[in-house]
């Protein structure tokens, strides 16, 4: 009987499973096509980094079979094998993909290896959203390609929470205080982006004001043409002046204040230039949403930096002693880039997303790799973080002498910390300066200490190297 | 007496005039002389005072020759020429710094003189040794001059030659312990600057992957015996001494504090990232990591007027060497 149920239940689950794989659906590509496809597709190349994003978002690590070249997230994606517009379509056919994702202007560029692959049976589909409404559409489509119809669905929920969340905190921002931005796209063209792109988006949704309505589109993309004339006709308005670095965008902060005629700029005056990487605010994957966080902290520090919530830590925590400093020393998010993870896996250390006990869908995960990436925590193992654990008083004195720029402090002696002590001068250093205070001589270098107690500490820190003008960001 | 004197002197422009429309209208080129500065170049306004402190100090010395700089790297060049097409660049630079926007690599500099009569033409490398791009430098050179016309009188070049670098090149002629003696003298400013802070003084040099990088540890053997009141590190971002090995000399002096300081002509990029940048990796915090203050200087030895004294001197000794009339 239970025999009989088994087969049953089997049989069953393989008509289901046929009517899956047989299924035929039809999704409109970039081009506005209608193509019919039958997923789900087990064995997929993509070869744009942000399809590849969002298929390792979506948890197809194992149906992913081959990358782009120049894949910088997550670390897994780093070890598939790449491949290129540029290679032979015998090089993909051996491979045997089901499924080829790119994008428009690969499709455009190279039509005959897209003809050879859609001749050898391969299901070829070109994708590339152009504003967030898009994006949504984008992700949908690419968890009905995938059977991860469901995994998508919570993708998109997670976004549009994160960014109700980050809209409640800008509505706390008077509409008279908010900040009037350009943003740069591509600086030697002095391009910036249209207003529907989702580079807009991300600097609108963190309450910043685009002084660049009138930019148009240049040829449907998300890059505008502006011109450095019509910049410098908004130089008193430009309260901040934003760029993405990139691929497309070899810019520097130095760059542009030195740019002729930008001394005019407001945001130039006011030391209000930042660079933001091109991966969290132009791509349409879920990463957007520390692009939108990465702006807000540059727009509106006293209200994205707020570390009030740590302060009420009766123990601080590791994960949020690196939120606590990043925050409130003002440091930028550090971003995985391709040629840094090419230098790392020389020497096996630790690449940005391997951390195994740290949610990465979660925004404390970009404090985290930053403060890491900083070099504020040492002892870095493979793998792990340990978030959870409280941060000790050694490793707080090590992190402020390794993050700030701290002067010299007077020598002092403590009790408990010998010389042979591998972390003895910096907290000397610290402990020198009056910035952790000694009990009776003793340092306690293993002791934890409260929210409150670390943020005292952090605002003596960095009070001591505003002193000297220099933040260390 | 005057009348022979006038006499005399029109008969003198008159012959010269026609002898050398004379050479002219057989071919013969007029041989002008002129310097070309090489260098890796720089798009940076505010670093660009490295490369007009060399150039300067070398018109000085050669009030009247041609003096032109030439960029080697081809993405510097062009930021340079994007330039010209920028009409507030041009009101705000255009003229002060004309020479840049039409900034070209030492192989059409040379070629553009010798178009406009300058056959007589020293190439002097703004580089700190004999490394990839001076080997690269003097290929140039050594091709040029590979050229053999079938008339004697029809050569492009009556002399095309090669200056040293700073720390001097192989061969016996010129002593590459001397070159490196000189060029620690240079440096005085820099070990006074550490002496002042009770610092030790770690050089961050360029270095490269495909040349023994050498002659930057037998430099720093150079700096310790000419200032042996200051410990002194020197390490290169390619090659030999890496950083980790002047982090393993720094634990092993017991060093508390150091000035830190490029061993590079010009304070760009790897100065203000892999020096002095905020990435982990960092020298600034590498050394940080450790326990050890550091104090990042960001200013190019092209800066210090001893130092690009150096390069008029391998002028001096290029044309002496050579037998070069200037």
């Amino acid at each position: 009987m239970k025999r009989f149920f088994g087969m049953a239940l089997l049989t069953v689950l393989g008509i289901i499973l046929a009517c899956v794989s047989a299924r035929a659906v039809t999704i409109q590509d970039a081009a506005g096509k209608a193509v019919t496809v039958s997923p789900p597709y087990q064995r997929i190349i993509s070869l744009y980094g942000a399809h590849t994003e969002n298929l390792f978002a979506l948890g197809l690590n194992k149906q992913i079979i081959g990358v782009s070249r120049h894949e910088a997230y997550p670390p897994e994606a780093t070890e598939k094998p790449a491949f290129s517009y540029h290679d032979d379509a015998e090089r993909f056919l051996a491979a045997h993909p089901d499924l080829v994702l790119v994008r428009p202007m690969i499709t455009r560029g190279y039509p005959n290896l897209m003809e050879k692959l859609r001749k050898a049976g391969i299901t070829v589909v070109s994708l590339q959203p152009r504003t967030v409404q898009e994006m949504f559409a984008y992700w949908k489509t690419l968890g009905v390609l995938t059977g991860r119809e469901k995994s998508a669905e919570k993708m998109i929920r997670r976004f549009k929470d994160q960014v109700a969340a980050i809209r409640k905190r800008v509505a706390r921002i008077p509409l008279n205080k908010r900040k009037r931005v350009y943003f740069e796209s591509i600086h030697s063209r002095m391009k910036t982006f249209a207003p529907s792109s989702i580079a807009i988006y991300a600097l609108k949704t963190a309450g910043g004001i685009d002084v660049a309505t009138d930019a148009k589109s240049a040829h449907g993309t998300n890059i505008a043409d502006y011109g450095k004339e019509r910049i410098l006709s908004h130089a008193n308005e430009i309260d901040v002046f934003l760029a993405q670095h990139g691929a497309m965008n070899h810019v520097t902060q130095r760059r542009i204040y030195e740019e002729a005629g930008f001394e005019a700029i407001k945001a130039v005056k006011n030391h209000q230039v930042f660079i933001i990487d091109e991966m969290i605010v132009s791509r349409p994957t879920p990463r957007l949403i520390l692009g939108i966080t990465q702006i807000g902290r540059f727009l509106y520090p006293s209200i994205f930096n707020d570390v009030s919530d740590l302060k009420q830590a009766r123990t601080l925590s590791r994960a949020g002693f690196a939120e606590m400093f990043v925050k409130m020393a003002g440091f930028p998010f550090e971003t995985p880039g391709y040629r840094r993870i090419r230098a790392r896996k020389k020497k096996g250390q630790h690449l940005y997303g391997d951390f195994r006990d740290v949610d990465y869908h979660r925004v404390i995960s970009a404090y985290i790799e930053t403060a890491v990436e900083r070099g504020l925590f040492q002892n870095i193992r493979k793998g792990r973080f340990f978030p959870d654990k409280p941060i000790r008083r050694r490793d707080i004195a090590y992190s402020l002498f390794v993050g700030l720029d701290l002067p010299e402090g007077k020598p002092c002696k403590m009790l408990d910390v010998p010389e042979s002590d591998p972390d003895s001068a910096h907290i000397e250093a610290v402990a020198g300066l009056g910035i952790m205070k000694l009990k009776q001589g003793k340092f306690f270098p293993d002791g934890t200490v409260s929210g409150l107690q670390a943020y005292r500490i952090l605002q003596r820190a960095l009070k001591l190297t505003e002193k000297k003008g220099n933040s260390g960001s | 007496m005057k009348k022979v004197c006038w006499i005399f002197l029109v008969s003198v422009l008159i012959l010269t005039t026609f002898s050398t429309s004379f050479a002219m209208y057989m071919g013969k080129m007029p041989d002008k002389k002129a310097i070309v500065l090489a260098d890796f170049g720089t798009t940076y306004l505010s670093a660009l005072k490295a490369i007009t402190t060399i150039q300067n100090e070398v018109k000085k010395d050669f009030p009247n020759v041609e003096v032109r700089m030439a960029f080697t790297s081809n993405i510097i060049r062009n930021i340079w020429h994007k330039r010209r097409h920028d009409p507030v660049f041009m009101k705000e630079h255009g003229k002060e710094l004309k020479e840049f926007l039409n900034i070209k690599g030492p192989l059409a500099t040379i070629a553009d003189l010798q178009d406009a009569g300058y056959r007589t033409i020293v190439v002097q490398p703004c580089h700190i040794y004999s490394g990839e791009e001076y080997a690269d430098l003097c290929s140039y050179v050594n091709g040029l001059n590979a050229i053999k016309t079938i008339k004697a009188k029809y050569m492009p070049f009556v002399k095309l030659v090669i200056g040293r670098p700073a720390l001097g090149t192989y061969g016996p002629v010129h002593d590459y312990h001397k070159d490196m003696d000189v060029a620690a003298k240079a440096l005085k400013v820099d070990v006074e600057l550490a002496k002042k802070d009770h610092a030790a003084l770690v050089y961050m040099g360029h270095g490269n992957e495909f040349y023994s990088t050498g002659i930057y540890a037998e430099f720093q053997q150079v700096m310790r015996r000419t200032y042996p009141g200051v410990k002194i590190f020197i390490g290169t971002v390619e090659g030999f001494p890496s950083l980790e090995d002047v982090v393993a000399a720094l634990k092993h002096a017991r060093v508390k504090r150091v000035v830190l300081k490029p061993l590079m002509i010009v304070a760009g990029d790897h100065a203000n990232n892999d020096m002095a940048g905020p990435d982990k990796d960092s020298w600034k915090n590498t050394i940080k990591r450790v326990g050890i203050h550091v104090i990042p200087i960001i200013h190019g030895l092209g800066e210090n007027h001893a130092w690009a004294r150096i390069y008029v001197q391998h002028i001096k000794d290029a044309i002496k060497d050579n037998h070069v009339k200037f």
